[in-house]
């Protein structure tokens, strides 16, 4: 597991994965843990514990989960305003991460970065939408010249879609075979405004149109995005120039914290397939609520260590 | 040589010295070599490092700031200082954030190149010198190119540093000589050279010393040049004599030079070649009236270009953009 | 007389590089031939003759030329170049740099008869000088005379009022054998002043009349900065026959067996180890060493913590700048120029500058 370089070894086992566990449970376990951690998260700040604003990934935590199985030392994501779970794939360190939320000194940037400004090795976020996708380019061409071997993996939503540069990096990344993963997670809600009202046209051609394969799947199994999020960033580490993972998937909760005016009817349908429930099922039920119960142990601890952090 | 070819050693010898140097902007490979042929040669030698790119600024400065926070040193060139309004995004947003927000643990150090400037007859959009929107940017630095200060000496600097940089460069810079000073001259004007610790140094010229001048005259980059010919005049015709005071970095201020300059002659104008108002002059003379309160003579005199577009007619634009004129008509009200 | 230039409308260039001739020197030319190429910053430019002519350079192969001014001249016939290469050769060269006067200061000065030579400014000449220099007979009944001198010491004639004759005046403080009497200054506003209880008498004009009338001993040139004034006063003495008096801290080590010429100044622990051999008019301030056998010139100037191996030769004239070393066998020609801190391993050439590279400290806020 990766340590941040302010906090070394922040990471527990019951929330990252026990040795030795089958692959199935890991991942529940480890998606769990992003649900978790986001609903501890929203009770926090209904308590007053938190400052500012957070954006859920509820629901969306099998894409965070696929996608970092695949990444090695040396490989960089650079994520966005909704970048929790992709953090906590990638690194493990809720109490890090916490920490940062909640403003203290010992969290991953100092509690100046806050929830959408995250950095620790390998990782980085920012909250301007759009923008990082060129620094996540940058850092692709500087493994590039390094030849290194290493991705440059970028998380954008269907929102960014609408960022010009966007297209600017599209288009430069294909022309120089950049090795980056573009992984967009369309969760049909950009803010408030439902993608039908944002996005015209086709939004897998409008990668294509730059002759960046694009891989389009419409699934909340964790098990089938971690096979398609495998070839993908295999496909990038062979110097097949920049692809685009395209994901459509569905998001739980508000935009950040209580602003949400979607339709209840919707919403509920898609409770229905939600990622935990689409894998949980394989998982037999006392497997479940033990990890469940590790999780839920793990994450009070790490809740109550930061709490008494200065 | 040309301050162009100045430049272009310049650049060919950072990425001869460090292997982290990429050079990206639009048209700058061979044989064009970029509008003002400031890197011509270079992609012929340095092929991967030395990137023409499309039109796409916002892009340039994103690809960057990546190559940056991986450890690479990027000069992105700005065909036209224009068109750094098309990645204000990245340099407020991204670029300059990154190392304060992560904390320290990541530095973004991009220099941004960008030909400025009018007197070309380029019209309202290829002429502007638009670096004031980008002084008081936090953790950004701004400098400006100058015939006073060695190109090599300001990279050196640059490159040794882990902070971005914006270096604008008025175009009308790009054919003459570097004037640096020798023997503590400049033609016939007495130079010195004023560096608090951790800034770029600071030219001051004059034909006599500052205790026995009656104006400090605050100017960077293309006005400099103008300025420099209008002290040098007034003081060998008339006797009025003029401090000329020329810093590289422009924000922040290393205010020290300006301040001794200053509070030696009583008096203060500032040359820019912007548009009037919320400009470097206004911030001098925001700090100057802080700092040398009561011992100034008169207000500080703010000369600037008219805020309105820079037309492309020869007599439109020379009525709009700040001239020699302009200077010595200020130098003579403040003397 | 038809004169070449180049076609360009570029305005990125105001000067290219002369790259090649392709007709020579004093060739006959057609209309429309090429005659030479020249590069600039954006482009190669071919130049062809205007008209057809007998040539004649105005610029060599690998110069750079202004691309406003003509490279070459195209004639009629031979003889008619000849005759303008020759009146050209004639012509006299430009006039050596006089004296930097400003206009101004020209126009006065004819007024007023003053030679603005003979002012010896070393810098911008201003209405102001040339005015002082009229004003230079000032009643002598105003200014103050020498002082008179304790019995059995040598009296001596600062030239110079500034910092560099405090210096002076703090060497001879203790002295039982030498006096300072009286100081002379070009600068007028200096005249009548005291420093250290000496008074400023007058310019150097009275040298040698204070001299002839047995005001003093011996002179003293107590000007630190610059080498070029230094040995200017120096020759000043020498033509009214005044010597030169050497001033040595008590604090220094003056070595057996080492020869010093006259008027000196050895500041505070300084050394001069055996076997050296100095010349005359020399200022070494603080701490300076000349380690053995070392051979030093005149009129040079140091900072303090001058160090130099044994055997270094020094020229004359010669401005040293703070804290330099200087490794065995090196040699420092004349009229050289070294900067603070510098460390020199190899000779320097007469007439060169050593330039160092500390320019900035960096200062940095301490990080928890």
């Amino acid at each position: 597991m990766r340590s941040t370089a302010l906090a070394p070894a922040r990471t527990d086992e019951r929330l990252t994965g026990l040795a030795g566990e089958p692959p199935g449970h890991r991942r529940y376990r480890r998606m769990r843990f992003i649900r978790r951690f986001e609903e501890t998260l929203l009770r926090l700040f209904e308590e007053g514990a938190l400052n500012g604003t957070t954006h859920a990934c509820i629901g969306q935590e099998a894409d965070a989960v696929a996608v970092t199985e695949h990444l090695a030392e040396g490989d960089h994501i650079f994520s966005n305003h909704r970048c929790h779970g992709h953090y906590l794939a990638h690194s493990g360190d809720a109490l890090g991460l916490l920490a940062e939320i909640m403003g203290k000194e010992a969290g991953v940037c100092r509690g100046v970065g806050g929830s959408q400004h995250i950095c620790a090795p390998g990782f980085k976020s920012n909250g301007v939408q759009g923008g990082i996708v060129p620094n996540a380019a940058g850092i692709a061409l500087a493994n590039q010249l390094a030849g290194n071997g290493a991705v440059s993996v970028v998380f954008i939503g269907d929102g960014t879609l609408g960022e010009g540069v966007v297209y600017e990096t599209l288009n430069m990344a294909a022309l120089w075979k950049l090795p980056l993963l573009v992984v967009c997670e369309d969760n049909r809600w950009a803010q408030s405004t439902p993608v039908a009202a944002n996005l015209a046209g086709d939004m897998a051609a409008r990668f294509a149109a730059f002759g960046v394969p694009v891989r389009e799947v419409g699934s909340t199994d964790v098990e089938e995005l971690s096979a398609i999020a495998g070839e993908e960033v295999g496909a990038v580490r062979a110097g097949r120039g920049p692809r685009v993972l395209l994901i459509h998937t569905y998001r739980l909760c508000h935009h950040s914290k209580s602003d949400d005016e979607r339709p209840e009817q919707e919403i509920a349908e898609r409770w229905l397939v939600e990622p935990l429930v689409v894998h949980g099922r394989r998982l037999d039920a006392a497997d479940r609520a033990r990890i469940d119960d590790e999780v839920e142990t793990a994450l009070a601890e790490v809740v109550a260590t930061a709490r008494a952090l200065p | 040589m040309i301050f162009a070819k100045e430049l272009g050693d310049t650049l060919r010898g950072a990425l001869d010295g460090d292997r982290r140097v990429v050079l990206l902007g639009e048209d700058i490979a061979d044989p064009y070599g970029g509008a003002f042929k400031v890197t011509r040669g270079l992609s012929t030698a340095f092929p991967q490092r030395v990137r023409t790119t499309p039109i796409s600024e916002g892009a340039i400065a994103g690809i960057s700031a990546g190559l940056a926070l991986a450890g690479y040193r990027p000069i992105a060139e700005v065909m036209f200082g224009d068109f750094l309004t098309l990645m204000f995004d990245q340099v407020v947003n991204h670029i300059t954030k990154y190392q304060a927000m992560y904390a320290g643990q990541a530095t973004c150090p991009v220099i941004v190149r960008a030909a400025t400037g009018g007197h070309r007859g380029y019209g309202p959009t290829h002429s502007q010198s638009l670096e004031k929107h980008f002084l008081g940017v936090p953790h950004l630095r701004v400098v400006a190119a100058s015939l006073y200060h060695d190109p090599r000496v300001v990279f050196a600097d640059f490159l040794g540093r882990d902070e971005p940089v914006l270096y604008v460069e008025h175009k009308l810079l790009y054919p003459q000589h570097l004037t640096l000073p020798v023997h503590g001259m400049v033609g016939d004007l007495i130079a010195t050279s004023d560096c608090s610790p951790g800034m770029l140094p600071t030219i001051r010229l004059s034909a006599v010393p500052a205790a026995e001048c009656a104006v400090s005259v605050l100017a960077y980059g293309y006005p400099a040049l103008l300025a420099a010919k209008v002290v040098e005049r007034l003081a060998m015709q008339e006797e009025i004599f003029a401090e000329l005071v020329v810093p590289a970095q422009i924000a922040p201020m290393d205010w020290a030079p300006v301040l001794s300059s200053a509070a030696a002659t009583g008096s203060v104008v500032t040359v820019e070649e912007g548009a009037d108002g919320w400009s470097w002059g206004s911030e001098a003379a925001s700090v100057l009236s802080r700092r040398l309160f009561g011992k100034l003579r008169r207000p500080v005199d703010v000369v600037a270009s008219a805020p309105t577009v820079i037309p492309s007619s020869k007599t439109k634009e020379a009525a709009v953009l700040v001239g020699g004129a302009q200077i010595e008509a200020a130098i003579r009200r403040a003397c | 007389m038809n004169p070449v230039l180049v076609p360009t409308n570029d305005v990125n260039s105001e000067h290219g590089i002369l790259v090649m001739w392709f007709a020579e020197d004093g060739a006959e030319v057609a209309k429309d031939e090429l005659l030479a190429e020249v590069e600039t910053s954006k482009a190669v430019l071919e130049v062809v003759a205007p008209v057809a002519g007998v040539l004649l350079h105005a610029a060599a192969k690998g110069t750079e030329v202004s691309l406003t001014e003509p490279i070459a001249q195209l004639f009629a016939t031979p003889a008619e170049r000849d005759a303008y290469a020759a009146a050209r050769a004639a012509a006299p060269a430009a006039a050596p740099d006089g004296p930097r006067a400003t206009a101004k200061a020209v126009r006065r000065a004819v007024e007023l008869g003053v030679d603005l030579a003979s002012l010896r400014l070393d810098r911008l000449i201003t209405v102001k000088d040339v005015e002082a220099a009229v004003a230079v007979p000032a009643p002598a009944a105003d200014l103050p005379a020498p002082l008179p001198g304790a019995p059995g010491r040598q009296r001596i004639l600062i030239v110079g009022a500034a910092l560099g004759a405090t210096q002076v005046l703090d060497i001879l403080a203790g002295s039982t054998t030498q006096q300072a009497v009286a100081i002379v200054d070009d600068d007028a506003s200096r005249w009548g002043d005291l420093v250290h209880g000496v008074p400023v008498v007058g310019g150097a004009a009275l040298i040698s009349e204070l001299f002839t009338a047995g005001a003093f001993d011996a002179a003293i040139i107590a000007i630190g900065r610059s080498p070029a004034v230094r040995a200017r006063f120096r020759e000043l003495c020498a033509s009214a026959g005044v010597p030169l008096a050497n001033a040595i801290d008590p604090t220094a080590r003056i070595a057996t067996d080492v020869r010093l010429g006259q008027g000196n100044i050895i500041c505070a622990f300084c050394h001069v180890a055996t076997g050296v051999r100095m010349g005359d008019n020399n200022f070494f301030s603080a701490y300076n060493s000349f380690d053995h056998h070392s051979v030093i010139g005149s009129d040079n100037a140091s900072g303090p913590s001058v160090y130099t191996s044994g055997r270094v030769t020094i020229g004359s004239r010669i401005r040293f700048g703070t804290g330099i070393v200087i490794e065995p066998d090196v040699t420092v020609g004349d009229d050289a120029a070294i900067a603070s801190g510098a460390v020199l391993v190899t000779s320097v050439p007469p007439e060169h500058a050593v330039k160092t590279k500390i320019v900035t400290t960096t200062v940095v806020p301490l990080r928890r």
